[in-house]
């Protein structure tokens, strides 16, 4: 019980940190039909229900989650051509995000999210756990699991990202969530959407 | 949940020598005359009054977390070295009313609550270069401890208002390393140190470093360190310099230019003629070695071009034998993290330099084969990953790049 209250409680302030409140936020409910993600950039078929969040994190990008970004949230981005910035440059000023480039290497993709994903959240602390060659949907992809920490969490976070470069366009899905429970609970699902998904 | 509620309210509060910066000048709160008074740094010390508790029972709080953080740096040697340079700065005696921690983030700032907690963040252990640096910032931080600077302010707010509602109305403006710190930023940077008080700070680091047999002329070094820094770290990114108006430590009233020209004038008037001054380099580098890594992929990881190439020509002396094999390897990173037309080469160049030192760290070869590869060299940047894979079979990304090194499918 005391785990559980403490997880609840979490909740509200690590939804707080992950995902500022914009003015007029609204959420879509996606059911376990083929759907498109990120204006047509993937075709994904979920095997459970998630929700969309009204905010694009990118031009062609989509953030899901099923119990509060606090606790779980899955990023689909594509169709990130040479001198676009993974996720918006919101902050350009004071951080600026890295640029994609058409001629990256794996490991380049890696640092790329990194650095994209650290600036974003304002991550405290990025720590790879792996690295190693994997797929997205049927393209060769990169696939790195790290953990990470925000700024005023306790949570210890983890993460699992897979990139790909297809015609010189980078695309990522990423699923990040709370150690205790939350990864488990999602994991096998993401694993299956991210083998399953087709990239466009 | 009331610890994070709480944590969350801490992280408003902390912002506030950042945001005051450009809010109106606070009201000027004179240094006053302590001398009745005991000092907090004597032993024994208790606070005085109902408010004084109150601040004392937050900022013990705040160190309860502070004590469960991952971002402390544990290590005890560098802990003991921090600590002996504030010991041997103000005296044995004074400095047991202070417990340190080091912190790592790669924001260069330093500070101590009232209830003498000190804070040192990694970021400022990468900027100093000798020990009589590292002595002057923490001999003015000791002085706001022992002036009770940062209580005199919160009296002076609470006489006026409830404290919550005047955070909630700051305007805040974070600057990119200060959000991960918030959790720290409370103990002692709580307020913005008004003009009168820093320059007390300013020369009461100065007394301490001629007492202690330091350069004096350290203090002023560091500012014009710090003001070239941000200027270069603006001209990248084509904004307006920060110098003047960035937070903590050095949010200062009296203008970065202008407190270093003071800083070195005091410095003049307090040395004898004739007497050694200590700076301690070798000292310094010594201690601080083990973690330099660890230091400069942090200041990469900031992205930030400008002001870490200046860093790293700073930290290399000016002198081309400056450069040693870890400064090499990190110029390599911050290029190839650039990743602009030409970067590539450059960065290839620094790593090769990094590995002719024969003291640069293994990354080095990674750094190489990557920057080789995307330059379109596959020969040869497939041979410098074999090579890093050989030194450090067991890395994070050793499947990755035995792929890529051509090993395997």
């Amino acid at each position: 019980m005391k785990t559980a209250k403490k997880l609840s409680l979490a909740l509200a302030t690590a939804a707080m940190a992950i995902a500022p409140a914009p003015a007029f936020a609204g959420w879509k409910r996606i059911t376990t039909e083929a759907t498109d993600v990120g204006k047509g950039a993937f075709v994904v078929t979920p095997q459970t229900e998630w929700s969309r969040w009204s905010r694009r994190p990118a031009k062609r990008g989509e953030i899901w989650t099923q119990d509060g970004f606090g606790l779980n949230m899955m990023h689909f981005i594509g169709q990130v051509g040479d001198g676009d910035t993974l996720f918006k440059d919101r902050k350009k000023k004071e951080r600026p995000m890295p640029k994609v480039r058409g001629d990256m290497l794996v490991t380049d993709l890696a640092e790329l999210f990194e650095a994209s994903f650290s600036i974003e959240y304002d991550v405290t602390q990025f720590d790879i756990r792996a690295m190693e060659p994997s797929k997205l949907g049927s393209h060769d992809a990169i696939k790195m699991t790290y953990e990470f920490a925000l700024p005023n969490d306790a949570l210890t976070r983890v993460g699992e990202a897979r990139l790909a470069k297809v015609d010189r366009q980078v695309y990522l899905v990423n699923f990040i969530a709370p150690e205790l429970h939350y990864f488990d609970q999602s994991i096998e699902e993401v694993h299956v959407i991210m083998d399953t998904l087709q990239l466009n | 949940m009331k610890r994070l509620l709480a944590s969350v309210a801490i992280a408003g509060l902390a912002f506030q020598p950042l945001a005051a910066q450009d809010a109106d000048e606070p009201e000027i709160i004179e240094a006053e005359d302590v001398d009745d008074t005991p000092l907090p740094s004597a032993h024994g010390y208790e606070p005085r009054d109902d408010l004084e508790k109150g601040l004392w029972y937050e900022m013990d709080e705040a160190e309860k977390r502070l004590k469960e953080s991952r971002f402390l740096i544990e290590d005890p040697a560098l802990n003991d070295y921090v600590r002996s340079v504030l010991c041997k700065t103000v005296g044995e005696e004074r400095c047991k009313a202070t417990r340190l921690y080091l912190v790592r983030t790669p924001q260069f700032n330093a500070s101590m609550a009232p209830n003498g907690v000190m804070l040192v963040y990694s970021g400022l252990l990468l900027r100093m270069r000798d020990e009589a640096q590292l002595a002057a910032v923490l001999g003015h931080e000791f002085t706001h401890f022992e002036k009770q600077h940062s209580l005199r302010i919160f009296r002076s707010i609470r006489s006026k208002t409830d404290i919550m509602s005047w955070l909630s109305v700051l305007p805040v403006r974070i600057p990119y390393a200060a959000a991960m710190v918030t959790q720290y930023a409370f103990i002692g940077s709580v307020y913005s140190f008004n003009r009168e008080m820093e320059r007390e700070a300013d020369a009461g680091s100065i007394d301490e470093l001629v007492n202690a047999g330091y350069d004096p002329r350290a203090a002023s070094a560091i500012w014009s360190q710090l003001g070239a820094e941000m200027d270069a770290t603006a001209k990248e990114r084509r904004h307006r310099s920060d110098k003047n108006r960035n937070g903590g430590l050095f949010a200062t009233h009296p203008r970065s230019t202008d407190r270093m020209g003071k800083l070195a004038i005091m410095a003049r008037e307090a040395m004898e003629e004739g007497k050694e001054y200590d700076r301690g380099a070798a000292e310094y580098r010594a201690a601080i070695g083990d973690w330099w890594p660890k230091l400069i992929d942090d200041q990469i990881a900031l992205k930030d071009f400008g002001g870490t190439e200046y860093l790293l020509a700073t930290l290399a002396g000016d002198d081309p034998l400056g450069w040693t094999g870890d400064l090499l390897y990190a110029r390599g990173e911050l290029y190839r993290a650039r990743a602009e037309e030409g970067d590539f080469a450059q960065a290839a160049d620094f790593y090769r330099q990094a590995i002719a030192t024969g003291t640069a760290p293994a990354e080095s070869w990674r750094g190489l084969g990557i920057s080789l590869l995307r330059d379109g060299f596959k020969a040869e940047g497939q041979s410098a990953l074999r090579s890093y894979l050989d030194l450090r079979p067991d890395a994070p990304d050793a499947a990755l790049l035995a792929s890529m090194a051509g090993e395997t499918a």
